[in-house]
Parts: C-alpha cells; structure tokens; sequence
C-alpha cells in the first residue's frame, strides 16, 4: 500500500479518525436532513421577509450587488466611481470561486442573476453543513447529526450563508479541506486547498499546513535514514505544497493580465479606506471603545467586533490544547489577517469561519450541560432572525 | 533519491508550479504594470486620490498656467499637483503636512524657472527647507515664520517629463489645537523663463 502524501497525524487529527464509523446509506440521510433544515431555514425567512418569491431580493444587499455585477460583467478592468461611494473601487477584492458559481447557474441554467446568487450561497451552505457534519462526526463523543444540523444552520451569522455573499463557499471549500485532512485523503485535500485558495484571501492558510507536514515528515525521515531520505520526502511534497495555494495564484495571474495588478485585490483595500495595523493595538482599542450598545441599534460596534476576535482567539487556544494544530493555525491566523485590517467587517469574518462555526458546536456539545444545548440553539436561532430583521432593513452593523 | 518515473514526474510538475508561482508573485511586486496615478494611490499609498489618464489629462490642461493660484483649484487638479504630504486645500493654499511634501507639475517647454509663494509655520523664528527637483538637491532655505517668501527655483526638467518638487522639513510643528504638523503652505506656484539660473528667496 502507497504510504499517503499527507500525514494528517503531523497536525493531532489521525486520533479522531479511529472513531469513524458510518452507515451505509448515512451520507444519503444526511442530505435529506440538511435539505430539510435548508428548507425550514429559508422558510423562517421568509417568514420574517413576508415572501418567500421576494427572499433572494430582500436578502441582497450590502456586497451582494458586487457578486452580481462579477458574475454579469467579469471583474473591473480599473477602479471607478460606483453610486454611493467616494473612492474609485474595483470587485477584484472578490476572489473568483463564488462569482464562478453564479455565472454557471446564470449562464447555463439559465436562471436570473439575483435567483443564481442565492442559490449559489445556499447550495454552498448545504455542502458546507453536509462536510461539518461528517467531520465533527471524525471525533469521538459527537455522534447527535440532528444537534449538528440544527445548531448549523441556527448559527447567529450563519444569516450571511444565505446570501449572496463568498462565505457559504468559502465555508464549504474550508470545511471539505479539512474534512479531507482529517481522514488523510492526500488529493482531495490538495485539491480542496487549491479551490479553497481561490475563495478568500485567507484560503492560502491551509497551504503552509500542508507544508509544514512534509518539512516535519522530512526532518524525521531525515534524522532515521540521512539526508538522501529527507531529500526525497521534500522532493515527493513538492507537487501537493505546489497545487495548495495555486488557486490563488491562478486569480493574481489572472490579475496582472487583466488589470496589470497581480495583488490588485489587496491593493484595492485602499479605496474603502482600509489599511494595516497591529492586530494587537486594534483589539485593545476595540476593547476600550465602550460602544457595546450599539449592537441593540443596530449599528456597527468595535467592542462587540473586539469581543468577537477575543472568542476567537479563545477557541483558537482550545484546538491548540486539543492538539488539532492546523484547525489552531488556520483560526488564529484568519482572525489576525482580519484584524489588521481594522474592526470594519471584522465580525462576519470570524463568526462565518467555518473553523469556528464547527468548533463553537464541539465547544457547546462537549462542555455545556446537555440541558442547555436546546436554550443554546434557541438563543442562536431567536438572534439570528432578528439579524434577518435588520438585514432586511440594512443597517451599518452588517458589512 | 525518487525512484519511480511517477515520482519523478509529479516532482517536476510541482517545481514547475512553484516556479510560476514565484513569478507571479515577483512580478507582482517589481513590476505591475500600472501607471505612475495607480501606484502612488493604491499601491505606495502616497498620493491621496487616484487620478485615470482622462482626468491627469484634465488636470495637466488646468495647469497649463502662468500662474497657479492652490486655493481656487478643483479636486482632481489638486490631485495632480499635490503628490504627497500635503494637508486639506483651504481658500488661500495648502500646508505641508509632516516632514515630506511632493508637488507634481506639468511639463512645460521653454520655462526654466519656478516662483513658489510659501507660507512658514515653525515653533521657532525660522522654518528650514530643503528643496528638491526631480530627487536634485537645490538648496536649503529659511523661511521667516508666518511671513509670506517667494523662493525662486531654476529648474531643469527633461524634456516630456513631469517636473516634482519635494521639500524636507526641518522641524515641523503644530499650531494648538490642531494635531496637524505644520511646515509650509503653499500659496501659488508661477513658471518664469530667464536667464541665468539661480537659487534664491525673497519676502
């Protein structure tokens, strides 16, 4: 038997795949059960929205019309003047996987713009639940699909897997790297990563974990057989720590030829103002900025975007604990990218990663009294409808 | 060492594909191909706007003055004309803002001289200035605090390009109750053409 590229156990998972024990027929039941939450979902919403006909328009706001306009026309060939903005802005800040997406339902099946977006999203959010569900199932003592499933879809952000925004697939492509990680499935993996790396600038996390995998197999094959030995696994990694990221650079690639740009999407930050900064100094003025009762307004607030990060970090810190070092990584290191860039947006990119949105469930399931687990999904579900509610009514809190 | 020709093959695939990653990647960083407004908006982040090559059309035209008077213009030639480290326009000019300013003129053929009217903002009597043209050292002036000077510059642009003056501010400072860090003000910028070139300042 070949021995894998990838040795998942280099990062602490090869002990939860011990526990995997499927039924046949298990997968098929599952979708039937995401469908099913799917459905209810959408239908909440659209309680809430009044109409289920009008749900892909009243959930398209905010970024949404950038997608749209991705998928319509393909990506700016130079910034400009949009309606409503000041600075000159361009969509290549949208990584191409999702806009691929609804061009394909848009194009070839035909569908209407805003109608592909949204099934796009919630396509993507059906994979996502469907592989979170089968890799929570990777580990001992979390065996309950209905509680995964419900608490999924309840998640308080889990509002913007509906819409037509990149974090369903950036969380689906995530968790299907993972999932694929965790059971040591060498190619999937890889190619997971590689359209992964295309979704969101944080997508490239995973590709160091692949590499520090073959660096650390590299350095004990190294020290048990010589250099010749260490070489070769080097040399055998090659191709996987190559393909990783190559999503990424397919869309710089893309870039300079297109606008002449290749980092044209971390550049273009600029035009909404956004800058670097010490994560650090932007955690602790978003601690002291005292502005928590904003978020019952409605409106943006850096503490509860501070509060975020620090659950974050937390939850980081307990997969480190749990020696699941590349979910610790790829959690910590999505939080500090986004920090840097200030607190603006910041919350939607930590409570939408999908490293979070499964380990908060792990985190509930495991230390919670059992009891509190339906007040807990309640809750979640009670506040992500009113989200819906303001969603609908756009206010500064989502960005 | 990799011994099967498969191995062999997915090696060479890989170091292939990292190869055209790092050339991405290098020619992302050393050479974008984008012009000289772009990279100072987006990507130095040293201009305060970004300008396309329809509106540097338009500001060029603008300035195609003797005499350029800072506080009347409009947001897209201020763009232009005031590359880096200055404040907000304000009806009589513009201040200096940090210890680096940058001004972008347009080429114009046949002047060989540049009268700017400055302004000095100092905590002590004088505020020093050094000037530069196109990364030339010109000199070094005094400016009087708060009077009005006209520093005279011979300039020597080559011929198609734009001219930059950049100025090196001493010691600049801020006035109470603005966090701002003064150094000159800009009042008006003329083009000369004359004989002899020298370097000189006159109140």
């Amino acid at each position: 038997m070949a021995r894998p590229l990838l040795d998942s156990s280099v990062v602490g998972l090869a002990p939860a795949t011990r526990a995997l024990n499927l039924q046949p027929g298990a997968g098929a039941a599952l979708a039937l059960l995401i469908l099913a939450a799917l459905a209810a979902k959408l239908l909440l919403y659209a309680a809430v929205a009044g109409s289920i006909m009008q749900l892909p328009q009243d959930l398209c706001v905010w970024d949404c019309n950038w997608f749209l306009n991705t998928a319509r026309l393909g990506y700016d060939v130079m910034p400009h003047i949009r309606s409503g903005t000041t600075h000159d802005q361009a969509d290549w800040v949208n990584f191409p996987i999702f806009p691929g997406m609804i061009v394909l339902l848009f194009r070839f099946g035909r569908l209407p713009l805003g109608l592909s977006g949204f099934i796009a999203a919630n396509l993507s959010l059906g994979v996502f639940v469907y592989f979170a569900v089968k890799y929570l199932e990777l580990f001992a003592g979390v065996k309950n699909r209905l509680a995964m499933v419900l608490f999924l879809f309840a998640f308080p952000y889990g509002i913007y897997f509906s819409m037509t925004y990149t974090e369903s697939t950036y969380a689906a492509l995530g968790m299907m790297t993972f999932y694929f990680f965790a059971r040591g499935e060498e190619t999937r993996t890889v190619l997971a990563s590689a359209l992964f790396s295309a979704t969101r600038v944080t997508g490239v996390l995973f590709a160091p974990v692949i590499a520090a995998g073959y660096l650390r197999r590299a350095w004990v094959a190294g020290r048990k057989s010589g250099l010749a030995a260490a070489a070769e696994t080097i040399a055998g990694g090659l191709l996987p720590i190559a393909l990783a990221p190559l999503g990424l650079f397919l869309f710089m690639f893309y870039l300079y030829l297109h606008t002449g740009d290749a980092f044209g999407f971390l550049h273009i930050q600029r035009a909404w103002n956004r800058s670097e900064h010490n994560p650090v100094s932007v955690l602790f003025n978003g601690i002291f900025a005292n502005d928590l009762g904003n978020v019952t307004r409605g409106q943006q607030s850096r503490s509860f975007a501070a509060l975020c990060a620090i659950a974050g970090l937390a939850l980081s810190g307990r997969l480190l604990l749990l020696k699941h070092y590349a979910e610790a990584w790829f959690l910590l290191a999505s939080i500090l990218i986004a920090l840097s860039a200030g607190l603006l947006s910041f919350p939607r990119y930590c409570l939408t990663n999908p490293i979070f949105v499964v380990w908060s469930f792990e985190t509930v399931w495991n230390l919670l009294p059992r009891r509190l687990f339906i007040a807990v999904l309640l809750a979640c579900l009670a506040t992500q409808l009113w989200l819906v509610h303001l969603m609908m009514h756009p206010y500064a809190f989502f960005i | 060492m990799l011994r099967s020709l498969r191995s062999r093959i997915a090696a060479g695939l890989g170091f292939a594909i990292l190869l055209f990653e790092a050339g991405v990647t290098l020619a992302g960083v050393i050479h974008p191909r984008v012009d000289q407004y772009y990279r100072d908006y987006y990507i130095t982040r040293t201009r305060p706007c970004w300008l396309t090559p329809a509106k540097a059309a338009a500001a060029r035209a603008a300035l195609a003055v003797d005499t350029i008077k800072v506080g009347g213009l409009d947001p897209v030639t201020t763009c232009f004309l005031l590359e880096d480290g200055w404040s907000f326009v304000e009806p009589w000019g513009v201040w200096s803002q940090g210890r680096h300013a940058a001004l972008e003129l347009p080429y114009r053929p046949g002047d060989d001289r540049v009268v700017l009217t400055l302004r000095a903002f100092s905590t002590s009597a004088w505020q020093a200035v050094t000037v530069f043209e196109n990364h030339r050292r010109v000199g070094r002036f005094f400016l009087a605090k708060r009077a009005v000077t006209r520093l005279q510059l011979p300039v020597q642009p080559a011929t198609g390009q734009d001219l930059e003056i950049s100025f090196v501010i001493r010691h600049p400072g801020s006035p109470g109750g603005d966090r701002r860090l003064l150094g000159i003000g800009l009042v008006s910028i003329a083009w000369q053409s004359t004989g002899a070139p020298t370097a000189s300042a006159g109140h």
